[in-house]
């Protein structure tokens, strides 16, 4: 071999470098690794703008194959026509991993959207206009859900397990307060319970014994609602899957067979005697009733011929009969490949119908007219499921049940969250490294909202707390509406009273835009200084940033000057550390300093009534026990009747969607450093009383 | 920016140094092992991708799953962890379409059809071959015929120097995720024609690795950033293994113990409220294996025999969910003959038959107990003539079970043509059609298993490139280069499908089809910088179009790249020597991909890219040799995914201590 010549020194060469520039200019070509960004939702055009009555939208919740994480929620605008896949991540940023794995129901109640995520174990509950999250409800393997006078009641698999001659393990149906996001109280059921109704005081669980196979379940649970214990169960058919009502007092189930010589079937329980009146040779793998039209889709496997056939029909409920076995007349249905879920919108009588397709892939929403035609399609995600629509009304549940007290009556959601310079800033809420506005907010929403109950500072005058609620407080005229718990306390002066008051003014405002958010105009409610010659309106401050971690100056529109004093209490910076600017300004009234020496005792005067965080949080009744003073009595209790525009006349509002705090004096105190309202709680009262009991 | 630097530091390396070296010390090993067996290498056709000696050594590996990871071509399913699954698809056929095979025989699993390779340990092992298409040895048994792909794994056999009788071995282990494991081997020669060696392994980790997921919001902010532990990848395994080694006239046998235990967590996907899982699984490994060889004249006879009992226990003791307690079984008998005759100097047939019989039980509901009865025969010849060499070879496969009976054939079409006197050079090409069966579990899993499924076919076509050239002096002293391009088509490939009512219920059914596209690119030199250093480089590049062909009335996924399959992937080592040092690193990139063949989006997966360092010593003492390894894997702790919601450790450390005596 002659490898000693040119010509293969040459080859050589030449292959090295074309080797290894092959390889790694390919590699370089192909991309590097970027941090991951939460999802964006993607919009897409589906259909035409149409005119609705109630229902603006719906959203629609899929599953996502098991493991997958992939449960996700969609949103469909009919006014823009407007599909908008995967909201979830821009409603909330800030959650890890996301909705979660496995979503299996999808309600309203109130002004929440309630979703029930199986194999995350939760129920995720957030708001209905929004989307965003408000909480979530811990109960593993959870199924189906239904709500009842202020509580929701969801379907689990994953009762206490008995060891017999085989592993056995009973389902039951947990009982949540919705206010607290809390489970009362469980219910336990038969095997692997699945779908769930409500009606005359009785809870009906459908369930299925679906990890017993062959020996399914055949029964339908009967729950007392009061006592909230089983008292019997109706014998249906083997392997129970989804119950729904009708308006006639009929209860619908289906049963799944046992996939093999027994065939999926639909049956009809009558309300009133308990027992199943009629069943039909039907295959509904998902269900929903419109009037007396039972609108189903369905898909049966063979096992002799292998295959499996689908159905779209109509049963009318008060003929119980099929009236329709096929209820698109266009022959599009021929594109769907997996139907799993259909809903029908009960004003335009549109049905939805969803295809998930081979499980692992995203699938496609179809929406036929009332005749049966395709009016569009459109991508999903995976394993497209469950539908809930909205309605423009605020006050009425979606497809929850009739009750509209779905409602939280704490604070919802933080808007805003800008305190000025003071001893507690930085620290409650605590600032971290890499916080931002947004974190700082959330981080304050943690602390005020849900009756979380954990204390937030708004720092020296003009600091300020915007906040909302999950529905508007209506304004009772007369009636106190809105309560602000803070941390004022009396000494045990006499009057005018003294103790610890750091008040702040309250403003609220109106959604009149009805975007949710919280730039409508503001209304201050006019507290007892409001017309004090004292009050200055119209007052601006200014504060610096200082150079080190020292007393922050500040000056105001007015010819005044000061300083936030650093104590040695509180050694963090004052000043608002994720604030990037060196200059805040704050915009309001100033009432009249409100601090004073006794003796060497520096004390903070109550003012008489209209300010958070200016008297406790509770009727001082032990002092005070016969008192008529309505400022006694209702402390921290606040009119929307107050509400004043900027021009200082009265307005009255139909009720009140969001509400803003600042602190309302600039006053050090020495010792006990700047006036800074602190805020923990707010709470409709409509209701809860004003010891915070429901009403 | 990562990328970059490495592609800068990679090719200064390459580029600085301007000495040659020798051919790798292992090489010599291997040959040396080659000749001592007489095996007739010279016939093989296609060459493998190889990983041995000192090279596979100072690898970071764990497991034979990770020293996989870096032939071309080569895409791993890794779930994370000591203990996690870790399964391997060549060329995006599939891995069932892959087989593996221990010493020379298969190790099948006819329940799932995947053999698990991060169950196997890299202390015995001396070499790993892959092979693409099949090996393309003349003698060789039915089943080295079968498969699309092959991974042979080779474990040591005992050398004896130096009038040396005995060889005893140790090593101790000890790392992240709480890994301890003490090795042991013992070799003996009891003649001049029997040798043993006997072996035992026990490795002890508790799994537990902090992983980090983060999202950020579109103008770089983080929205979340959650770190937490990796639980329940604890595992607790025992291996032993024992050897007979005898030697012929013009021949030679051996015999083979094999035993594995282990138990361990397994840690599955974690989402959103689940940080932890609870199931947990028991395997139990017992194989016997024999092989024999002897040459009359022009005749040579190969015998190979095996039976294995696998049992495997899975528990999911998980109250939230589905309660699982199985227990399955597998038995398995094998006999194969091949016969291989030289016509001529140039020209050789052989004939090979091959018999297994499996059998599954499990104490599942309405299991049916399946046996298979498979019969396998081939006839394969070899010729070379002015500078082409050809192999041809036709499998017949016979497989009855439950009364049905199945005939396939097989054909295979190797060729090699030397266009340059010097046989540096070489242009190669084949052809192949294989299938795989379905799995015991695709047929017979309750509710799941569909008796109708056929079997899955896996069509080969391949061109490729070879150069390969050593030099006794200079900076080069030796340089291997493959380029083959290649296409593949998989038919009735058996997927899981929904299955009607409404339920997250699936069926098994012959309906996908996927059709593969791609280049493999691999460089191997070795070079001598001066006196005692020595470098020496391996890089592999691979593109791959692998689309999903299934369903047409799908726009989302017709011709989607599949799942898992990245576009771009590489691996590079460099393995740098002085003396009895040696310091190896080595990087693997997967590019971008999909987890679904829904491109879009919501299914992206990120590309991840892990560099790994370890430093050895190696040290004489009297007779006693030690050597001393430090390793830090995925040295940028960089946060990835192979699959997704399988978070992987990030960089973590181990130490292996050798004492050979």
């Amino acid at each position: 071999m002659s490898f000693k010549n040119k010509g293969d020194r040459v080859g050589m060469s030449t292959c090295r470098y074309v080797g290894m520039s092959i390889i790694w200019g390919a590699l370089l070509l192909a991309s590097c690794r970027n941090d991951a960004e939460v999802f964006e939702p993607e919009a897409e055009q589906a259909g035409q703008p149409e005119k609705t009555e109630n229902i603006v939208g719906f959203y629609l919740l899929n599953q996502g194959n098991m493991g997958s994480n992939k449960a996700t929620l969609d949103y469909y605008d009919y006014s823009t026509a407007t599909y908008k896949r995967n909201i979830y991540g821009e409603a909330n940023p800030s959650v890890t991993k996301e909705l979660g794995d496995v979503g299996n129901d999808l309600q309203t109640y109130g002004n929440r959207l309630y979703a029930v995520i199986n194999c995350s174990n939760k129920v995720e509950v957030m708001d209905r206009q929004t989307a965003r999250r408000i909480g979530q409800v811990d109960i593993p393997n959870c199924r189906y859900i239904q709500f009842d006078e202020g509580y929701a009641y969801v379907t689990s698999y994953a009762g206490p397990v008995q060891i017999d001659t085989e592993y056995k393990q009973l389902g039951y149906v947990a009982k949540v307060d919705t206010a607290t996001l809390k489970v009362v109280a469980t219910c336990l059921v038969g095997y692997q319970p699945d779908g769930i109704a409500i009606a005359n005081g009785k809870i009906y669980v459908a369930n299925s014994g679906g990890y017993m196979n062959p020996n399914y379940e055949k029964t339908v649970s009967v729950i007392n609602l009061s006592t909230f214990t089983e008292e019997k169960r109706i014998e249906v058919a083997v392997n129970l899957g989804l119950l729904k009502l009708d308006s006639r007092g009929q209860l619908w189930v289906s049963s799944r067979g046992d996939y093999a010589d027994i065939h999926a079937r639909l049956h009809c329980i009558d309300l009133a005697s308990e027992t199943v009146t009629h069943t039909l040779d039907v295959s509904a793998s998902n269900f929903d009733i419109v009037g007396d039209s039972l609108y189903f889709v369905g898909s049966q496997y063979d096992k002799n011929t292998n295959k499996s056939t689908t159905a779209y029909g109509i049963v009318n409920v008060a003929e119980h009969r099929v009236v329709s076995d096929n209820f698109i007349t266009d022959g599009t249905e021929k594109s769907i490949t997996m139907p799993y879920g259909i809903k029908v919108n009960p004003e335009t009588h549109d049905i939805l119908v969803s295809d998930a397709k081979n499980y692992v892939n995203p699938g496609t929403l179809y929406c036929f007219d009332k005749d049966g035609h395709q009016k569009w399609n459109v991508r999903t995600g995976d394993i497209p499921a469950e539908i809930c629509f909205v309605t423009t009304d605020v006050n009425t549940g979606g497809g929850g049940g009739d009750d509209p007290t779905g409602q939280s009556p704490y604070i919802s959601h933080v808007f805003d969250f800008m305190p000025a310079p003071g001893q507690f800033v930085n620290i409650m809420p605590l600032y971290e490294d890499g916080d931002d506005s947004e974190t700082m907010r959330q981080k304050t929403e943690n602390c005020i909202a849900g009756h979380n109950q954990e204390m937030i500072s708004l720092g020296g005058w003009g600091g300020y707390v915007v906040f909302g609620f999950d529905h508007r407080i209506p304004n009772v005229p007369g009636d106190y509406d809105l309560k602000i718990l803070g941390n004022a306390f009396y000494s045990t002066s006499e009057f005018p009273l003294y103790g610890s008051s750091e008040p702040g003014i309250v403003m609220v405002s109106i959604d009149s835009n009805g975007n949710g958010l919280p730039d409508d105009e503001w209304y201050e409610l006019a507290g007892s200084e409001y017309h004090s010659s004292d009050t200055r309106h119209g007052y601006s401050c200014t504060y610096t940033r200082p150079a080190t971690n020292t007393d922050v100056s500040w000056t105001d529109n007015q010819g005044g000057s000061g300083k936030v004093k650093h104590n040695t209490y509180h050694t963090q910076e004052y000043y608002p550390k994720w604030i990037s600017a060196d200059e805040i300004t704050f915009n309001g009234s100033r009432l009249k300093d409100n601090g004073a020496k006794i003796g060497t005792t520096c004390v903070l005067y109550q003012y008489p009534w209209g300010y958070a965080d200016n008297h406790p949080n509770n009727w001082d009744k032990s002092r005070f026990p016969d008192t008529t003073d309505e400022n006694l009595i209702h402390v921290s209790e606040f009119k929307i009747d107050w509400a004043v525009g900027s021009d200082g006349n009265p307005v009255t509002l139909p009720g009140i969607d969001f509400v803003k705090v600042y602190t309302a004096v600039n006053q050090d105190n020495g010792t006990l450093g700047e006036v800074s309202t602190e805020i923990i709680d707010a709470w409709d009262l409509h209701m809860l009383d004003s010891d915070g009991n429901k009403r | 920016m990562e990328l970059r630097r490495t592609y800068i530091s990679v090719m200064l390396c390459g580029s600085l140094t301007t000495a040659a070296q020798s051919q790798e010390v292992a090489d010599s090993i291997v040959l040396e092992d080659i000749a001592v067996w007489g095996s007739s290498n010279r016939h093989e056709i296609v060459p493998s991708q190889q990983l041995s000696g000192k090279q596979l050594e100072t690898l970071s590996n764990l497991s034979v799953a990770d020293a996989v990871r870096y032939f071309s071509g080569v895409q791993m399913k890794d779930y994370g962890g000591v203990g996690g699954l870790k399964t391997v698809d060549v060329r995006s056929m599939g891995t069932n379409h892959l087989g593996v095979f221990y010493d020379g025989v298969q190790l099948d699993n006819a329940q799932n059809g995947q053999v698990d390779l991060g169950k196997f340990s890299m202390d015995d092992v001396e070499s790993i071959s892959l092979y693409n298409g099949q090996k393309s040895d003349i003698l060789q048994s039915a089943k080295d015929f079968a498969a699309s792909g092959s991974i042979y794994i080779r474990t040591r056999r005992p050398r004896f120097t130096g009038g040396k009788r005995t060889n005893i071995l140790g090593s101790l282990k000890v790392g992240s995720f709480g890994v301890v494991s003490p090795y042991v081997r013992w070799e003996q020669k009891w003649s001049d024609r029997i040798s043993s060696a006997l072996s035992a392994e026990y490795l002890n980790a508790n799994g537990r690795y902090k992983f980090r997921y983060r999202k950020v919001l579109k103008n770089g902010e983080t929205a979340w950033d959650t770190t937490a532990v990796r639980e329940n990848g604890d595992v607790k395994s025992f291996r032993a293994e024992g050897g007979l080694f005898g030697r012929l006239d013009e021949g030679h046998w051996n015999a083979k113990l094999y035993y594995y235990d282990s138990n361990k967590g397994i840690p599955g996907a974690i989402v959103n409220n689940v940080w932890k899982n609870s199931q947990r699984q028991w395997d139990r490994n017992f194989f016997v294996q024999g092989n024999l060889k002897k040459v009359w004249g022009r005749y040579e006879l190969m015998v190979n025999g095996k039976y294995a009992i696998d049992y495997l226990h899975y528990l999911n003791p998980d109250t939230t969910s589905l309660y699982i307690d199985n227990e399955f079984t597998q038995n398995e008998a094998y006999l194969s003959v091949a016969n291989h005759y030289a016509v001529t100097d140039n020209w050789d047939v052989a004939v090979s038959a091959d018999y297994q019989y499996n059998t599954l039980s499990a104490d599942l509901t309405d299991f049916v107990y399946p046996k298979r009865h498979t019969l396998m025969y081939v006839a394969a010849t070899t010729c070379e003539f002015w500078r082409i060499r050809v192999m041809g070879s036709l499998l017949g496969t016979y497989v009855s079970e439950r009364g049905k009976d199945l005939n396939e054939f097989s054909p295979a079409l190797f060729l090699s043509f030397y266009p340059l006197k010097c046989k540096d050079f070489c242009v190669r090409a084949f052809y192949k059609k294989a299938f795989r069966m379905p799995t015991f579990n695709d047929l017979y899993y309750t509710d799941i298993g569909n008796i109708r499924l056929e079997p899955e076919y896996a069509r080969q076509y391949n061109v490729g490139l070879y150069y390969n050239h050593n030099w006794q002096r200079g900076f080069f002293r030796s340089l291997e280069t493959k380029v083959d391009g290649y296409f593949n088509k998989i038919d009735n490939k058996i997927v899981a499908i929904p299955k009607g009512s409404g339920q997250y219920r699936w069926m098994m059914m012959n309906i996908g089809e996927v059709r593969i596209k791609g280049v493999d690119v691999s460089v191997k030199t070795g070079m001598q910088a001066w006196k005692d250093w020595t470098l020496n480089l391996t890089l592999n590049y691979t593109y791959q179009k692998a689309q999903d062909y299934t369903d047409p009335n799908d726009p989302t996924t017709y011709r989607g790249q599949i799942a898992y399959i990245p576009w771009h992937s590489g691996s590079a080592i460099a393995n740098l020597g002085w003396k009895s040092w040696t310091l190896n690193y080595s990087f693997i990139y997967v590019g971008e991909r999909y987890h679904t063949s829904a491109n879009i989006p919501a299914n992206y997966e990120q590309p991840w890219y892990t560099h790994d360092l370890s430093l050895s010593k190696d040290f004489t003492l009297r007779r006693t040799l030690l050597s001393v390894t430090f390793e830090c894997n995925n040295v940028l702790n960089q946060q990835y995914e192979v699959i997704t919601n399988y978070p992987m450790p990030g960089r973590n450390w181990r130490c292996i201590v050798k004492v050979k005596i």
